[in-house]
């Protein structure tokens, strides 16, 4: 195992190192070349920022924008005007970024409420009114004063395409290594979350809002300094440079450099950059080239699905598929190794055993360690309110539901429903269905506004508070269908938990100076939670691969990550084996004997609520029946009528 | 305020309008129907202009050479559909953009291989004359253009409302699982969607040539303010699309006319973008948050 | 979007349109050239282009080829041409290998040169042809300058052929090519043949700076001229001058163009385009209220401003500046205000297109401006014509010399070299493309002056020293050294008149009196 790491680790420094020597070699062809060549190669550079931009920004936080031209525009503007009043090129980038960030809260905010091609759509409005109306308005670029001077800094001449090559590319790098850092921070992990699910992101204490809003101010910037980098190549620049167009061509080049990825937009943009120069000897073919350059990108993205980044996972597939053939061929080959762990790692029961084999109780005791501590007395903060305030019964009230109504166009929901929840207790929800169990959920962890009514948590009253406030103060949930964040992994869908705990600074975590003690610890809380549930070996699986069961497990894990006091369980039972689901009996008593964990459960399987809950309510059309210990609501007459005394047969008869 | 005036800059406002409104029907219908954003839309119009042409060019009878046109759109979407948009079903939707982006290269390159690159004129259906009310001038190719959008908006309506084909589609946007068990097959939704687009692009292509000439790089860029417009209208309702454009095309009159202040009209379509998602939100971005 | 490639300007004799020389039986036959002066002083060569690319590719062929005598001569011509490289090297001095250029070029070539025993002496460039033209082609002035050799010279153009005036770009290398073409034939400049290479710039500032890094860092042209390309030519005059590339013969419609010291505009500029239309407006055609559509173009409002001082200033009333939108599908808001403001008179800057959309709009509302319509240049073209017929009638356009409808020398001498080589019916007619010819002969007349000994310098000075130099087509140009003013070589606008479906002139050659030079 150990060997097999090393050999692991060994080989992914040979593909750093391999990889750092063919960035070297091909980013040095300018300087051996005329200076046309690192012309051509600055402006592939340029246009790979600004499609690095575009491709953070759907990649990342799933958001898309055909306006991006815009920024770009801005920042060459700026620096062009302050040029004229004499500033100097350095002084004016924090001014840039400073526009861009102005100019993307411009947009961002409204655009707040929509998502996907609507948000496309917006974008490019604005892009087609800072081509026509803001840049008309300085001028279009047709007076002399739109001239934007190249830097002379440092004693070297910028003027010089090779050295102005290697600005670019030096700020590229920069940039590129700083986007790169964040993507593996609190901030990146967060972004790549809202993308997946907004609702799980808010679940966990995220702020949807200012996540969407940081990654667009953040791509704006980079599209921005991209802007400065063009007009500098150009020097005369004008509105034209900066249309609407341009913002097609940069998402162009981020598609065929592959979404998310922050090398291919390069590749793809010296690609697009060559292109026009490859015909431009032969006699009357530009507008055949129109077509070809149009046919080509039909087909790339047809054929080639993630960009160019993605060619070699593309390649390793049709290797892996050529294999299965030839290993289908001769049947009498042993199955190989791959394979096996492929079923070993989707197929994950309950039942087995933590992954390092440790019982249950020390696992646990691992965890609790391993929580977010305070290094000092070896106890978060919240467990250690909960151990102060004891566990069982008569913990006091936690969760209070007071009379909440709610309904959708005419059709009632909920109707006055009230009931408590006690600290440390296990409280069972159930009801037929229809009944209004989820929407309850929903109204406690901030989906709904219930029209009436209050919902107190530690005597805080939640109603109109946002999803990721609930969550912060220690409300965690997990949902009836299954909601994942399918294309991370499991260990970075728990890693998002981390949402609630961090209120960083972008910057310092960029750079790499923030949270890093607490990045640890929530990864070590992951891995014990992990380990806790018997998830342990499935750390880095993509949780897209997962099974329905392993799935719900993940999902409670994560919620366990954000260290909640109160745990909503919609109807984890669901899709479960008998085995499976007596396990999660024996889960639900630890997390509250030994976390000391408030739970509010949703459940039909009558055998674990009834044998897990402390108390038990009942609802039914929207309103409360009973509520009471399992044995006396068993006994209400009420709910047998509604619910429990039914047979199947019955209630559908 | 002069009164004639005024009505004269809205009618004026009325006819861009119906023009952003028609080309922003196209987008609404493949994005309803496929959660497509069609960049080349516009370059769809400008090249079934261009077949229209070719056809008018060989002295056919103008009615005949719009029918045959239909055939060759209802050819092109079904193309389009087949292609390209069906194997990126399952992809990212800006794939899908921006492989449409592509076909839009595509068919401008076409279109200037084919036909040249020289603008062209398009003769109007109608000859140049002028009904004259109250002192105001109607002509003919104005009210003519005027009938084309309602007739082809009341056919939309219908065929979306009472046709078997239009059903399914309803059913398929509303709820694509439930519509699949009823037998609604998304890719008939698709094909149908599909030839409906190339159609609108055709009667749009054929109502804008003969105002604007025939070129084959312009007429795709004024399917820029076509998409404001159909996003106004939350970009999958079909009257949102054509009343955003009237909207559009209306104040964008009213700014040229009365607010003198330069180039004012150009913030106009990121203006009322943002005008709507402050005051209300598009119908699509309420639907979704009640969804969620 | 501009994916658009470059391509050349295309040649019905010949599909090597790269080369100037097409329908030469090839390098051989350029002996005439050489068989001037055998051997040129070489210290007073300033060879600055001496680690020229064509040097460089030429050398494997001349080794090959050439061991005799004229491998001595060219030993002799190109070596002492090196020497004096370093100090001439400005011209060149921000192209890529410039920096050592004379032990630059002896080494490459030197390697293939070397089983010859001919290793120092780096080949004469461009001989091709063999031993005897070598030996001849020796004498030619030699390398002189980067993009000049004894037979050739290298001459960078650039040329909307995609984009969106492509109808236009495209007919202008095709006249540029047809007068370096008919000289070529009547033996070169100086022994030297001209070969024209054109990229196309997709009227796009981005594509125009490529292809011209691309003519003088890859090509390493000698200079370049004849872009009638508005966009382009205002990201292009700084660099020239950056460069030190003579730039002659570029449209000058945009204010930038007068801004460098290399970069030379024939055409006039809207500025004073828009000064003569104000006046002759209020003067000659009787316009009291004026309407402009202004296009945000390079250049666009440099006319409107200065329409609009030169007519209030000649006691019109009223200037209505309307907003007004070239994505507008219908134009006629613009018209509606034009007619509610009482305006007697529309003019504008615009291209083609929206010229016809203009008055289109106008035509449907049945209605037409008491004075007509007043158009720069740009709508100086048949299609007026053609799209709107009797409508048309009445309209005045600008040009920037006398137009094709008045018999002028430079009418003849257009229609007889560019005639020789292509159908003049299947050209795209504007006014810049008389401009395209003229800049031609200017750039032709001026690398003759320097004789031999070409440089950059040299057709520079020649350029801004000319004074009066006739176009032959009414107008005659004066530049002075230095930037600015200096550089507004024409003021000039001749009015003409849409009569019954022809064009006619209203006016002979008449000058913007703010843009006169103190001289």
């Amino acid at each position: 195992m150990n060997a097999k790491l090393a050999a692991l680790m060994a080989n992914r420094r040979a593909r750093q190192i391999a990889a750092v020597a063919v960035f070297a070699a091909v980013a040095s062809i300018p300087l051996f070349g005329s200076h046309f060549t690192a012309f051509i190669f600055t402006l592939g550079v340029v246009y790979g920022l600004a499609a690095m931009s575009l491709s953070m920004l759907t990649g990342w936080v799933g958001q898309a924008s055909l306006g991006h031209a815009a920024f770009a525009g801005a920042g060459a503007f700026a620096t062009a005007k302050l040029q004229t009043h004499g500033w100097p090129f350095l002084a004016i980038m924090p001014v840039v970024v400073g526009a861009a960030l102005l100019f993307s809260l411009v947009v961002g905010i409204p655009a707040l409420r929509i998502r996907g091609l609507q948000l496309a759509v917006a974008t490019l409005a604005f892009g087609y009114t800072a081509e026509r109306g803001v840049f008309e308005q300085m001028g279009g670029g047709y007076s002399n004063d739109t001239v934007l001077h190249r830097p002379h800094a440092f004693g070297v001449d910028f003027l010089n395409d090779k050295n102005y090559y290697l600005l670019c590319l030096a700020i590229a790098v920069v940039l590129t290594a700083l986007a790169a850092n964040l993507r593996h921070r609190t901030m990146g992990r967060g972004m790549m979350a809202v993308r997946e699910s907004e609702t799980v992101f808010s679940h966990v204490g995220g702020n949807v809002a200012s996540y969407k809003l940081a990654g667009f101010c953040i791509s704006a910037v980079y599209a921005a300094i991209a802007g400065v980098l063009l007009g500098g190549l150009i020097a005369n620049i004008n509105k034209d440079l900066f249309n609407v167009q341009f913002g097609f061509y940069i998402l162009a080049v981020a598609i065929v450099g592959g979404m998310g990825s922050l090398i291919g937009p390069y590749i793809a943009g010296i690609a697009f950059a060559w292109y026009p120069q490859l015909f431009a000897g032969v006699t009357a073919l530009q507008y055949w080239t129109y077509m070809i350059g149009g046919l080509g990108m039909v087909l790339f993205v047809l054929l080639l699905p993630g960009g160019l980044v993605a060619i070699p996972k593309r390649v390793a597939e049709l290797v892996h598929l050529l294999k299965l053939r030839m290993a289908k061929a001769a049947p009498d080959d042993e199955a190989d190794d791959g394979e096996e762990v492929e079923i070993d790692l989707r197929g994950t029961i309950l039942a087995t055993p933590s992954a390092n084999g440790a019982s249950p109780a020390t696992t646990i005791r691992s965890r609790a360690e391993t929580s977010l501590i305070d290094a000092d007395t070896g106890t978060s903060r919240r467990m250690r309110e909960r151990q102060q305030l004891g566990s069982g019964n008569g913990g006091g009230p936690l969760l209070e539901v007071e009379g909440v109504s709610i309904a959708f166009g005419g059709t009632v929901a909920l109707t006055d429903v009230s009931f408590t929840v006690q600290r440390g207790e296990v409280h069972g929800l159930v009801g037929p269905n229809g009944a209004g169990k989820s929407t309850l959920f929903n109204c406690v962890t901030g989906i709904y506004r219930p029209q009436e009514g209050n919902i107190f948590f530690k005597g805080t009253n939640l109603i109109g508070l946002p999803s990721y406030r609930r969550a912060r103060l220690g409300i965690a949930r997990t949902f009836q269908n299954i909601n994942v964040l399918p294309n991370l992994t499991v260990l970075e869908n728990l890693m998002v938990a981390e949402q609630a705990h961090w209120s960083g600074n972008l910057l310092r975590d960029a750079l790499g100076l923030d949270a890093h003690h607490l990045q640890e610890k929530v990864e070590r809380a992951a891995e014990a939670n992990l380990d806790f549930l018997g998830l342990g070996h499935l750390t880095n699986t993509i949780a897209g691969d997962l099974s329905h069961g392993t799935l719900k497990l993940v999902e409670l894990a994560r919620a366990l990550t954000s260290e909640p006091e109160i745990l909503l369980l919609d109807e984890p039972a669901a899709g479960l084996s008998m085995q499976e689901s007596e396990r999660l009996g024996e889960v639900l008593r630890q997390l509250r004997d030994e976390l000391h964990l408030t739970v509010l459960i949703v459940e039909h399987d009558m055998a674990l609520v009834m044998g897990n809950c402390n108390r038990v309510t009942v609802l039914d059309y929207g309103r409360v029946i009973a509520s009471g210990e399992p044995d006396d609501v068993r006994n209400n007459p009420d709910v047998i009528a509604a619910y429990l005394g039914t047979t199947h047969e019955e209630v559908l008869a | 305020m002069d009164l004639k005036l005024l009505f004269q800059t809205i009618l004026s406002g009325l006819i861009s309008g119906s023009i952003y409104g028609v080309l922003g029907l196209g987008f609404v219908v493949t994005y309803k129907a496929t959660r497509v954003l069609n960049l080349a839309h516009g370059g769809m119009a400008m090249f079934l202009a261009f077949v229209a042409l070719s056809f008018l060019h060989r002295h056919m009878n103008y009615g005949l050479a719009m029918i045959l046109t239909a055939l060759v759109a209802i050819a092109m979407g079904i193309a389009t559909d087949w292609l390209i948009m069906r194997p990126l079903r399952h992809r990212p939707p800006l794939d899908a953009a921006v492989a449409s982006l592509g076909l839009l290269l595509t068919l401008q390159g076409l279109a200037v291989i084919i036909f040249g690159a020289q603008e062209k004129v398009f003769p109007a259906a109608v000859p140049l004359r002028f009904i004259s009310v109250a002192g105001f001038n109607f002509s003919y190719p104005q009210l003519l253009g005027f009938g084309c959008v309602l007739v082809a908006a009341v056919l939309i309506g219908v065929l979306f409302k009472w046709t078997r084909a239009g059903t399914a589609i309803r059913a398929y946007v509303e709820n694509p699982d439930s519509a699949r068990g009823l037998g609604v097959s998304p890719l008939y939704v698709s094909t149908i969607a599909w030839s409906m687009a190339a159609l609108l692009a055709a009667l749009a292509g054929v109502m804008l040539a003969p105002l604007t000439l025939l070129d084959s790089l312009r007429m795709p860029l004024y399917s820029v303010k076509a998409l404001v417009a159909a996003l106004l209208g939350g970009l999958n309702s079909l009257s949102g699309a054509l009343l955003g454009g009237l909207l559009l095309g209306v104040t964008e009159a009213y700014f040229q006319g009365y607010v003198h202040v330069r180039d004012s009209v150009n913030y106009l379509p990121f203006g009322l973008v943002v005008v709507a998602l402050l005051f209300q939100g598009f119908q699509g971005s309420r639907k979704m948050a009640r969804a969620a | 979007m501009s994916l658009v490639s470059a391509a050349c300007g295309d040649d019905k004799h010949s599909n090597n349109a790269a080369s100037g020389l097409p329908g030469q039986p090839s390098q051989a036959s350029s002996a005439p050239a050489a068989a001037g002066t055998p051997e040129t002083p070489a210290a007073a060569t300033p060879a600055a282009g001496a680690d020229s690319s064509a040097g460089a590719a030429a050398a494997p062929q001349a080794a090959s080829g050439a061991q005799t005598p004229s491998a001595a001569a060219a030993a002799g011509n190109t070596s002492s041409g090196a020497k004096s490289a370093t100090a001439a090297a400005a011209p060149g001095a921000k192209s890529a290998a410039s920096a050592g250029p004379a032990t630059g070029s002896a080494k490459t070539p030197g390697g293939n040169a070397a089983p010859g025993g001919a290793a120092p002496g780096a080949p004469t460039p461009g001989q091709p042809g063999g031993a005897p033209a070598a030996a001849a082609g020796g004498g030619g002035g030699g390398a002189t300058a980067t993009g000049v050799t004894d037979t050739e010279i290298k001459m960078g153009m650039l040329s909307e052929l995609s984009g969106p005036i492509a109808v236009y770009g495209q007919s202008f290398p095709k006249v540029a090519q047809a007068f370096f073409r008919e000289r070529n034939e009547a033996g070169g400049i100086a022994g030297r043949q001209v070969k024209l290479i054109v990229y196309d710039d997709a009227w796009d500032p981005v594509r125009g700076k490529a292809g011209a890094k691309r003519l003088v860092e890859q090509d390493k042209v000698f200079m370049m001229c004849c872009t009638q390309s508005l966009n382009t030519n205002a990201a292009l005059t700084p660099y020239m001058d950056e460069i030190k590339m003579p730039y002659i013969g570029v449209d000058g419609l945009s204010e930038e163009q007068y801004n460098g010291t290399w970069t030379f505009p024939i055409g006039t500029s809207t500025a004073a385009l828009g000064e003569l239309m104000g006046t002759y407006a209020y003067k000659t055609i009787g316009a009291r209220k004026a309407a402009i559509a202004s296009l945000t173009v390079p250049g666009g409002p440099q006319y409107r401003d200065n329409f609009k001082k030169s007519f209030l200033a000649a006691g019109g009333q009223d200037v209505y500046e309307g907003d007004f939108n070239t994505d507008s599908p219908d134009f006629s808001s613009f018209i509606v205000q034009a007619r509610a403001k009482g305006a007697d008179f529309i003019t504008g800057f615009l291209t083609i297109v929206p010229t016809i959309r203009m008055e289109q709009a106008a035509q449907n509302q049945g209605w037409k401006p008491d004075k007509g319509f007043g158009w720069d240049t740009t709508a100086y073209v048949d299609k007026l014509i053609e799209f709107l017929g009797e409508y048309s009638n009445g309209t005045v356009v600008q040009n920037h010399m006398l137009p094709y409808e008045v018999d002028s020398p430079g009418l003849q001498e257009f229609k007889k070299t560019v005639g020789k080589y292509y159908d003049l019916k299947e050209l795209t007619y504007s006014p810049w493309l008389a401009l395209t010819g003229v800049a031609a002969r200017l750039t032709m007349e001026s690398i003759e002056s320097c004789g031999k000994n070409l440089t950059r310098d040299c057709v520079r000075e020649h350029v801004e020293n000319i004074h009066d130099w006739d176009t032959h087509w009414g107008v005659k140009l004066t530049f002075h050294p230095g930037p600015g003013v200096a550089k507004r070589s024409n003021i000039s606008s001749v009015f003409m008149k849409v009569i019954d479906k022809k064009f006619v002139p209203q006016t002979g050659i008449v000058e913007a009196p703010s843009f006169k030079k103190a001289t």
